[in-house]
């Protein structure tokens, strides 16, 4: 013997979408049966209620019109801009770019001064067919120490910021670039989302 | 506001160009774009589609024509407030029904429902029944209101989204914000409490 409908499975019976095999004991069990049919009579009752008074014709141009009125002194939501648009749909993307923009311009900015020697960092890479090939990466010190302090003074909510920033900072980031500073941002986006520039 | 169900990958929001649009036969999700890109016309189609709907959800909470227009108001003020936080994830009806459902049990939580009068109730046309049936449908349609109207409010939101606006558990419990099996189980209790209220 199989236990009664539950509380949901008398909703579903209800709405006929009852599975197969409690739809099978619903079909052999008179006590179930019975609950069903009570339901489904209280449920009648409730349509009695069913009917919402229309009012008058006139009365939605009115109220239509009175909604209009109410909202002209609310502060409307700000257009969506383009790059509003693009925050919206690749926030990692313009988080990306914008680590990008910060890193680019401050390592410029770094290169005005006094260029530092150079220092060789030989990494050595086993190819796997016993062959040893060499990789030099030139790096310049006053680089590294630009990019270190400023990793160094990030705490994990700017970290945060950055990769995930919100629609706001977004836009405030944007809005204080020059004109040329957009223009490069425009290009530095489009060669991410693989555009090429114009 | 079953008109504006539409399927998942419709949802998406597309960027619009507003005066490209004809606004009044345009989709749901393109009001919204239009909106959200700085057109006031498509909130304007927005209310004039949707205030049929929502001024009865908020009638059927507070059953009188005077506090339903005010809600159904505000529910609007508020979309407008709010609509740039819609993702599009339900219907543009759907969130619709939640920020009136809302405004509903945010009223019905500060104030007892006023029931109409009784020239009120007596408004809808039975010239064409029989005069018995129809005091007799009367008398029960009262109780019946008078009972739904002592329903703990989300039994009460749960069983008007069910039986009068025949949404699905599944739109009820989005709107909501609960799960479909407590949706399911909020609609039977509130049936089952009906039936205690009804026979007291």
């Amino acid at each position: 013997m199989t236990t009664h409908l539950s509380s949901q499975e008398l909703v579903g019976a209800l709405d006929h979408t009852l599975d197969a095999s409690r739809q099978s004991h619903l079909d052999g069990c008179a006590a179930c049966q019975a609950e069903v049919r009570e339901l489904r009579a209280l449920v009648e009752d409730a349509r009695e209620d069913a009917e919402v008074p229309e009012p008058s014709p006139l009365f939605w141009d009115h109220f239509h019109a009175r909604v209009l009125t109410a909202v002209e002194s609310v502060t409307p939501p700000a257009p969506q801009s383009w790059w509003n648009r693009w925050a919206t749909s690749m926030p990692v993307v313009l988080g990306a770019a914008l680590v990008l923009t910060v890193a680019v311009a401050g390592l410029s900015m770094n290169r005005t001064t006094e260029p530092a020697p150079a220092v060789a960092v030989e990494q050595t890479t086993d190819t796997g067919s016993g062959d040893v090939a060499d990789a030099s990466v030139t790096t310049d010190p006053d680089e590294w120490e630009f990019v270190s302090s400023v990793m160094g003074s990030l705490d994990g909510d700017d970290i945060n910021a950055v990769l995930a920033p919100s629609r706001d900072a977004v836009d405030a980031a944007i809005e204080s670039l020059s004109s040329e500073e957009r223009e490069a941002f425009v290009k530095l986006l489009k060669a991410e989302m693989g555009q090429g520039t114009e | 506001m079953g008109t504006s169900r539409v399927s998942k990958d419709e949802r998406s929001i597309p960027s619009a160009r507003p005066d490209a649009l004809d606004l009044a036969a345009a989709e749901d999700r393109v009001l919204v774009a239009a909106f959200l890109a700085g057109s006031q016309d498509a909130f304007s189609v927005i209310v004039n589609r949707y205030q049929r709907t929502v001024y009865q959800v908020c009638y059927r909470f507070v059953r009188n024509h005077e506090d339903a227009a005010d809600l159904a108001q505000d529910v609007f003020v508020r979309a407008f407030k709010g609509l740039r936080h819609f993702k599009g994830d339900s219907s543009l009806g759907t969130w619709l029904y939640r920020v009136g459902v809302n405004c509903c049990l945010n009223k019905l939580a500060v104030k007892r429902p006023q029931t109409e009068s009784i020239d009120e109730s007596q408004h809808v046309d039975r010239r064409r029944e029989d005069p018995l049936n129809a005091v007799v449908r009367g008398e029960k349609a009262a109780e019946v209101r008078q009972a739904i109207a002592q329903l703990p409010p989300k039994q009460r939101a749960t069983l008007l989204l069910r039986v009068y606006q025949e949404l699905s558990h599944e739109e009820i419990a989005n709107i909501l914000g609960s799960s479909v099996g407590a949706t399911k189980a909020n609609f039977f209790h509130a049936l089952g409490n009906l039936k205690r209220l009804l026979q007291s």
